[in-house]
Order: structure tokens, then sequence, then C-alpha cells
């Protein structure tokens, strides 16, 4: 009785010393999933910020006053061509 | 020959043939004993040393935004190459290459490498194009590396430079909100456990240490659109008149938010070589100035509260000038007896010197005090000064004159939007605020309602043909806003010919929702009077601020030049 409660004490400290090995894999391969998507998300985010700053640039007032006025040759209403709607 | 007979001096042998091969077993047993359990803590660390790196994840800086999520500051990547010098140099390989990338002649790199063989590190190039880092670590020199590093640029460059102000190159903040705000920006790196290889490749991630807090994006109240007009109204008006700065304040009146705020001179925060110190500062928060006229309003406040006066109360101003002690308080002419709005509109330093002279000595104290003077506004910018309100509780007469006429107290620019603020605000005080706020913010009342909209009204009579401030007015809002020409205080006494020019309004008077202060510091020319040169500044961009913010007109009087009432199109 009592060596048979032994061995599968035996067999339970085997059993769940590879599911500790089981665990330590799987963490380890979600962690190198996780590096790899985080990068993937580290490599967006500059492209990100990089077209963040590209469409800044590009819509900067300066320019876009610049180009209408300039080459589109647009202006601001004057009053008399306003026209207030009154609710 | 018989097998039977096995010569017996051969146990002898066999005996200690398996001595000798019991003694190397124990040997090596005892070695693997010695390996594996007595040692192992230290060879295991040992191991580990050569094979286990913890390496920094990197945390970016958070994005700093104007109030419709334009930016403003913006964290991009960059590489920064560095280098062990002892081993670049042992290497023995050709620099000339690397010399021409890093655009340095190669004597200078080499015998920059060998005054500092001692180092570990030592940076070649900072801050370089990824395109350019891959193309020096493509010529394989060992020694050199290449880490990534963060670079802050500012889309908006100068117009919004003294606000946001900017970081160092290790991208910590220095001036400006990058300062005030650098914890909040700051991201905190990470670390986590990588096996690297004997060229110091990363192999595997091993676990993580602590995971990296990113930056927090910051957004400001501030519209970059109308920053822009600020911007460019203030610019060319300081070089048309070849003032030596200026600057404009902006606030939102049921906010306290700062919707723009610009200064001139300025500088471009993403050239680091332009950069001179005296062009960092912030000079609507850091410099006072003594705010002239623009203070009158604020006197007839503490008059009105009084109860002695009333808005039809009549003050005698002839013959134009009257004495204090020794000194003589004049008007620009004689405007005989007048009423206090008519003091307001036509900007009388003997009336409003006469006035404050017959209430009590610390009335018009604390009706300054009320509306912030003298106090810091609580905006949080690095640098903000508070101003001067002199000692109290109590002033001496020739003090309360001058003061009464805005002399002898200095304010910022944001201080008197503040002030004004409170006029457009039914009396509230709300501190101004560089922080987009999601909600109405309830402010103190410091003036009752009803005053603060008597004296609106005054205000309103300034910007007319009959004002002072005639050229504030915007078509199609009603506009109220005051005046001030300063002298500026130089050694011992008043300049004759520097001025300040100042004019401080809001719009649109029947529901007020902006506030704009606009001070020109020294115009040179014929032209000196703030209703000449500030208030031109202050309608054109209320009136952008108007548009950009779609605010109603509430002024559609009939008249040719205002804009036409639908359905009213056909009569006319």
């Amino acid at each position: 009785m009592k060596n048979l409660f032994f061995a599968s004490l035996v067999l339970a400290v085997f059993i769940s010393a590879l599911f500790v090995v089981v665990a330590q894999n799987k963490a380890r391969v979600l962690f190198v999933e996780i590096q790899e998507l985080e990068s993937e998300r580290n490599r967006l985010n500059e492209d990100w910020t990089r077209l963040l700053l590209e469409q800044s640039t590009w819509a900067t007032d300066a320019r876009v006053e610049e180009v209408a006025r300039g080459q589109l040759d647009m202006k601001s209403p004057d009053n008399s061509s306003l026209v207030v709607i009154k609710q | 020959m018989s097998g039977t007979e096995q010569p017996a001096e051969y146990s002898k042998r066999r005996g200690l043939l398996l001595g000798l091969y019991f003694i190397a077993m124990s040997a090596l047993l005892w070695r693997v004993i010695d390996l594996q359990v007595l040692n192992n803590e230290f060879l295991q660390e040992h191991g580990n040393a050569r094979a286990l790196r913890v390496v920094e994840i990197q945390a970016h800086r958070g994005i700093i935004t104007d109030r419709n999520g334009e930016p403003l500051a913006v964290s991009t990547p960059v590489k920064s190459v560095w280098a062990t010098p002892r081993k670049v140099l042992s290497s023995g390989h050709d620099l000339a290459q690397l010399a021409n990338y890093m655009n340095i002649p190669l004597r200078e790199l080499s015998g920059m490498m060998e005054e500092r063989i001692g180092r570990e590190f030592v940076y070649l190039k900072r801050h370089v194009e990824p395109a350019l880092a891959e193309q020096i670590m493509a010529l394989g020199i060992p020694g050199v590396s290449v880490e990534q590093e963060f670079k802050r640029y500012y889309p908006a460059g100068e117009v919004a430079a003294h606000i946001v102000g900017f970081t160092n190159i290790d991208d910590i903040g220095q001036e400006g909100l990058e300062l005030a705000y650098d914890k909040w920006l700051r991201g905190t790196p990470g670390s986590k456990r990588v096996i690297k290889d004997r060229l110091g490749r990363v192999i595997e991630d091993v676990e993580s240490i602590k995971t990296p807090s990113q930056g927090k994006l910051l957004q400001l109240s501030v519209d970059r659109r109308i920053q822009y007009l600020a911007y460019r109204e203030l610019k060319s008006a300081v070089n048309v008149y070849g003032a030596r700065g200026g600057s404009l304040v902006m606030l939102d009146v049921r906010t306290g938010e700062i919707l723009a705020m610009v200064g001139q001179p300025s500088h471009n925060p993403n050239n680091r070589s332009e950069m001179r110190t005296e062009l960092f500062r912030n000079r609507a928060v850091t410099d006072v100035f003594e705010p002239g006229s623009t203070i009158k309003p604020f006197t007839i406040v503490a008059a009105l509260q009084s109860g002695i006066y009333s808005p039809k109360s009549v003050i005698n101003t002839a013959p134009g000038y009257f004495r204090v002690g020794n000194h003589t308080i004049s008007d620009h002419r004689n405007f005989g007896s007048i009423d206090i709005p008519t003091i307001i509109q036509k900007s009388s330093n003997v009336g409003a010197s006469k006035i404050a002279l017959s209430l009590e000595p610390e009335m018009v104290r604390s009706a300054l005090a009320h509306v912030g003077l003298g106090n810091p506004t609580g905006s949080g910018f690095p640098g903000e000064s508070a101003g001067y309100l002199g000692p109290g509780p109590y002033w001496s007469d020739i003090e309360v004159a001058t003061i009464a006429f805005g002399y002898g107290i200095s304010v910022t620019a944001l201080q008197l939007a503040q002030a004004y603020l409170v006029l457009a605000a039914d009396g509230e005080l709300l501190p101004p605020t560089f922080i987009k706020q999601e909600f109405p913010v309830k402010g103190k009342q410091v003036i009752p309602a009803r005053i603060a909209r008597e004296i609106r009204h005054m205000l309103e009579a300034v910007v007319s043909n009959d004002g002072t401030g005639g050229q504030a007015a915007v078509r199609g809002y009603r506009v109220a806003g005051k005046t001030g020409t300063v002298h500026k205080a130089v050694g011992g006494g008043y300049s004759e010919d520097k001025y300040i020019s100042l004019f401080a309004g809001m719009a649109p008077v029947s529901d007020p929702r902006f506030v704009i202060v606009v001070s020109i510091d020294e115009p040179r020319g014929e032209k000196y009077y703030g209703g000449q040169i500030a208030a031109p500044i202050f309608s054109t961009v209320m009136q952008g601020a108007l548009r950009l913010m779609d605010v109603p007109p509430d002024d559609l009087r009939q008249s040719r030049e205002a804009p036409i009432v639908a359905g009213t199109r056909g009569a006319q």
C-alpha cells in the first residue's frame, strides 16, 4: 500500500515535470511570436510616423495657402459675395 | 596446449586493469559531479554570460498634436552609428569608405579613434538616415555598430515653436511644453533577455523582463490653423513696422483654452544649428510690459463695484491735465466733461485717474488682483512670469493715479488676455490652459456679471469710428476691445519715442467666444498707436478665427459692406 502510494507520487512528479517542460516550451514559442508581432508593430509605427510627417509637411498651412492663392488662383470671398442664412 | 590451465598470475593483471578502469571512471565521475553539481552555478553563470544578454526595448516619445489631432511634434526612428575604437583600429580595416559616408576626412576619423582608444563606446554619427546606416553596416568593419534612436520633428516648425518648445539630442524636453510635460511624453524603455551568437546577433528571445511603456499623446488646445494665421499676421506686422518683437495670445472664452500663442522673433526647432537662446523665449508668458490704457476697463470695474459711479456718471477732465503731487497727468487733448463710457472710448488718462483717486485706496488694486494680475496664471508654462502689481494693500496717491491708466504695474500678454477673458465671460476667472478641454470649464465669479456686460458695451464703443480702436472691427461681428500705447520704461524714466502698441479685445460681443491680445514692441516709424498697429492684426486674426471656428455673425445691420442676409437680397 505504502509502496503503491510512493510509486504514484513518483509518477505524478514525473508527469508534472513533463508538463513543466511543455509549458516552458509553449511560453517560449509564444514569446517569440509576440516579439515578432511587436517588431512588426514597431515597423508599422515607424512607417506611420514617417507618413504622418510627410502628410503634415505637404499640408503645412503656408504651403496650402501658397498653392491655393498662387497656383489655383483662389481667394477668400469678400463680404459682398457672402450670404448668411438665418435659421 | 590445453586451455584448462589458465595461468593464475593473469588474475592479478586483470585486477590491475579493472582497478585502472575504476580509477579512470572515478575521475570522470568526479569531474561530472564537479561540473554538474559542485560548480554548476558558477559554470551556468559564465555560460549564460557568454550567450544570454539583457537588451533594452526602446520606447518612443509621445506625439504632441493640436486640438484637431494635427501633429506638432513627432518622434521618428533614426539610426546612430557607434564604434569601439580599439576593435576598429586593431582590425586594420580600411576606414576611407567609412569616413566618406560620415562626410569627414579620413585623418580626422582615425585621429578621433586613437584619441578615444580606451573607450568602449563612441558615437561616430548620431541621427543618420536608415539607408546610410545600412550602407555603413554593409562595410562590415569590426567594432562598428548601429543603434536605434529617435529624432523629434516639428512639422509646424517656426509657427508653434514657442509653445511646443523642443528636446535635446537625447530626446529630453528642454523648453516649452516639451519640458513642462516631459514626464507624460517620455516613454520608459523595457528590457528583455535574448540569446546572442558570437557575432552579437540575436538568435532567440528568451523572456520579457520589463515591458516598455510608450510615451503618451499630448493634445494641446492650440488650433494649428489659427496659430498659423496669427503667426503670419504678427510676423508681417513686425517686419513692416520694423518692431523689435511682438506677441499675440488668443483664448477661448468658454474654456480658458489657449487657441493661439505666437511670438516674434521666432526660431525653427528642426534646425539646431540656427538656434540662439534669445529666440527661445515665449514672449507671451515670459516678457512683462506696462499695460497702459488697456487697464482702464478694470479701473472702471472698480468704480462701478464701489457703487459710487454708474455708467452715466460724468467726470470733468478739463483742462486735459491735472497734478498729483509733483506729477502731471495729461490727455492728448481736452475732452471736457465726459461720462464713463466716453472715458473708455477716448481713453482719457485724466478721467481714469480722477475716478481711481476718488475710490477707497485699495479698490483699484483688488480689482486688478481679482482678474489675475500680479499672479502667475497657472498655465504651467516653464518660466512663466507673475508680472508685478506692487506691494499692497495700499498705494500712494500717485501710484493709484498712474496705475489707473496702466503705468507702475506690469503684466504678461497672457495675463492681460486672462483679465479680458473675465470681462468676456460675464465676470468669471478661468485659468488659461495649453491642454485641450473636453468639457466647459466653470470659472470663479470675480466680477458681477452685470458690470462685466456694462464694460463690454463700453469697449464696443471703442471699436468704432469715434473710438481709438476702429481698425479692430470685423465685418459682420460686434467687436469690443481697448487700445493701448505705452511709453517704454527706460533707465530712470519713460522713453519719448519707444512704445509698445497694444490691443486687447473680444468678439462677438453678444456672446463672446474669443479674446485676443496683441502687443508690438517698439514699432519704428510714424505709426505707433495701438489702434494703428495692434488693432488691424487683431481684426485679421479674429476674422479668420471666427470663420474657422464657425461662429455665426451677430451684426447683420444693413449696410453696403455687411453680409447679405438670405431672403433680403431681392429687396435690395
